[in-house]
């Protein structure tokens, strides 16, 4: 399997630092790093629609996009990853394909939930667009297929306890997992709705998953 | 191994067919180490014999090998050395050579070439962003084409060969339909030396040979690896030549050589290089070269290439043909191809020698 190979920022992450570029880490890829590939990154501002220009820098790491200029503030992008076609007698351009799709992230402080999944172990885990913090107040209502959970006990993961294989850059505070467990069991597939103070309300189906996977999902990685 | 004992005996049975051959019909004309040990006895000396006139300055600067068997006043106006005046000129000029087999111990002088790989490339495949589905392109044409320069400059026993390649090649285009761009950019500048050792009738020489990335870097190859992808490396290789009208060259090579690590080019490797090839002349003027040519690291190990040879005036040879990548065919190659006879290589050059 490797080092490990993920995007930065998460697939629907909020307030990511103007000052950080796109990330791409991964030991595989295998591009030379003066030839050309155009579009291999392409960013777009999605309130704008115009692209954005930067510049690719290829490491043994893996690539990075970065911007001419910071991101705005409070501004959603939209990026694409998409490994040129190889040509005849011309470099490979191996790309693992797991790290390829379309993503979005977004310079605000907006929180949103981004996945959730059930465990072996019963535990119902929510995967939100930023660290939790103190500032973010309110009533946490749940609903699983309609009916109102009352029973439950929240718990917050730590960014480092949760993907941390996938080392994050400086000044990125990655994302917060909350889990809970309820006296009755919750089986993937059902449908949760979540309400934060005024936040929301979201609604996800829940998936087979631990709060490592559902990282992972969002991260892209082989972990 | 094998190969290489191939190649010692077919030197050493050629060596001794081309002795019992009449060296004077040579197209690649009489050096002066066979001047300088005549296979006839000396005539006597001319010393009763009158001082000959100075002949006229006919241009014909190939001396005789026999030049006290007949009478010196009469020896210039013979139509048979008239004759033998433009193999000798014309093979003085331009020594016998293949593709992979440079032309070595050819006059100080000019060359240029043209390399273009003709026809389809591999099997595609790669994962639409839109959708997230893997999508195969069967074929593609190739588009790769370089432009050989260099220059020699050579004495009775050493010589220098510099050269550049100049590239054009397509890189991936900007949407996913696949609409190709191109690029070009310089290959690898070559400098190479050689040492001359005349051995019976084999013309052979010690070459040492580099090669080396100047900039503006070119990632594609044509069928050697080591002229268009950036890289650098040595080689050494003993080659020469044998013959008469049907003229046997070989050559045998090893060098330790670095590239740009990127699939399907290793980042270090060593290479050995065995070729054999015949030329052929029907006159002294045109001929057909054969050759075939096995390397290992190579993108395309095992070439087999012909060409015609037309030498237009004196000093000037072109040269056209064809070279056929049969690894590259049989899918034996390291870069993702699929066996099948898709593409050729389109070989034309000229030389000029001062």
């Amino acid at each position: 399997m490797g080092p490990p190979a993920f995007i930065a920022p998460l697939d629907g992450q909020t307030g990511y630092p103007t000052g950080l570029p796109i990330t791409v880490t991964s030991d595989r890829i295998d591009l030379p790093d003066d030839y050309l590939t155009p579009d291999l990154i392409r960013v777009s501002d999605l309130d704008t629609g115009a692209e954005i220009v930067g510049n690719l820098t290829f490491s043994d790491d893996g690539v990075q996009f970065v911007p001419n200029q910071d991101w705005r503030t409070n501004r959603r992008y939209i990026w694409t990853i998409d490994p040129p076609i190889p040509v005849p007698h011309g470099p490979e351009l191996d790309f693992p394909d797991h790290l390829i799709g379309t993503a979005i992230f977004d310079t605000s402080k907006r929180l949103k939930l981004l996945n959730a999944g059930v465990d072996a172990e019963g535990n119902t885990c929510m995967v939100f667009s930023r660290t939790i913090t103190s500032d973010d107040s309110g009533t946490l209502r749940v609903t699983v297929n309609d009916i109102e959970v009352e029973d439950a006990i929240y718990s917050i993961l730590e960014p480092a306890s949760v993907g941390n294989q996938y080392t994050l850059q400086p000044d990125d505070e990655g994302v917060s997992v909350v889990c809970f467990q309820t006296a009755l069991p919750i089986d993937s597939g059902a449908s949760l709705r979540l309400w934060w103070g005024n936040e929301g309300p979201w609604r996800v189906d829940l998936i087979d998953a631990t709060p490592d996977e559902l990282v992972r999902i969002l991260r892209r990685g082989n972990y | 191994m094998k190969t290489f004992l191939l190649l010692i005996g077919l030197t050493q049975s050629a060596a001794a067919w081309s002795q019992s051959t009449d060296e004077s019909d040579s197209p690649w004309g009489t050096s002066s180490e066979d001047t300088e040990t005549p296979e006839t006895p000396p005539a006597e000396p001319a010393e009763e014999v009158p001082e000959a006139p100075e002949p006229e300055n006919t241009g014909d600067t190939q001396p005789s090998a026999t030049p006290a068997e007949s009478t010196p006043v009469a020896a210039p106006d013979k139509p048979a050395a008239k004759e033998k005046k433009d193999p000798a000129t014309l093979g003085k000029a331009h020594a016998p050579g293949g593709v992979r087999i440079p032309s070595y111990t050819t006059g100080t002088g000019v060359s240029m070439g043209l390399k273009a790989v003709l026809g389809t490339g591999k099997l595609f495949s790669g994962t639409n962003p839109e959708t997230g589905e893997r999508e195969t392109h069967p074929t593609q044409p190739v588009d790769a084409y370089a432009v050989f320069m260099a220059a020699r400059y050579t004495t009775e026993r050493f010589g220098v060969v510099v050269g550049i390649p100049v590239a054009r090649h397509s890189v991936p285009g900007t949407n996913f339909d696949n609409s190709r761009a191109h690029a070009g950019g310089l290959g690898n500048l070559t400098l190479d030396g050689y040492y001359k050792i005349q051995s019976g009738k084999v013309h052979s020489m010690l070459a040492v040979e580099t090669h080396f990335n100047v900039g503006n870097r070119a990632y594609t190859w044509l069928n050697d690896g080591d002229e268009l992808w950036p890289g650098f490396g040595v080689d050494v290789a003993w080659q020469g030549y044998m013959g008469d009208k049907l003229v046997k060259i070989f050559r045998v090579g090893l060098g330790m050589h670095a590239a740009r690590s990127s699939q399907p080019f290793p980042g270090f490797f060593p290479r050995f290089q065995a070729s054999f090839a015949l030329d052929y002349a029907f006159t002294p003027r045109i001929g057909l070269i054969t050759e075939g040519s096995f390397a290992y690291w190579d993108t395309s190990p095992l070439d087999l290439s012909v060409l015609g040879r037309f030498d237009l005036f004196e000093g000037i040879r072109g040269r056209a043909g064809l070279t056929l990548p049969i690894a590259t065919w049989a899918g034996l190659v390291p870069a993702e191809q699929k066996a099948g006879l898709r593409e050729v290589t389109w070989v034309m050059d000229l030389s000029y020698a001062f």
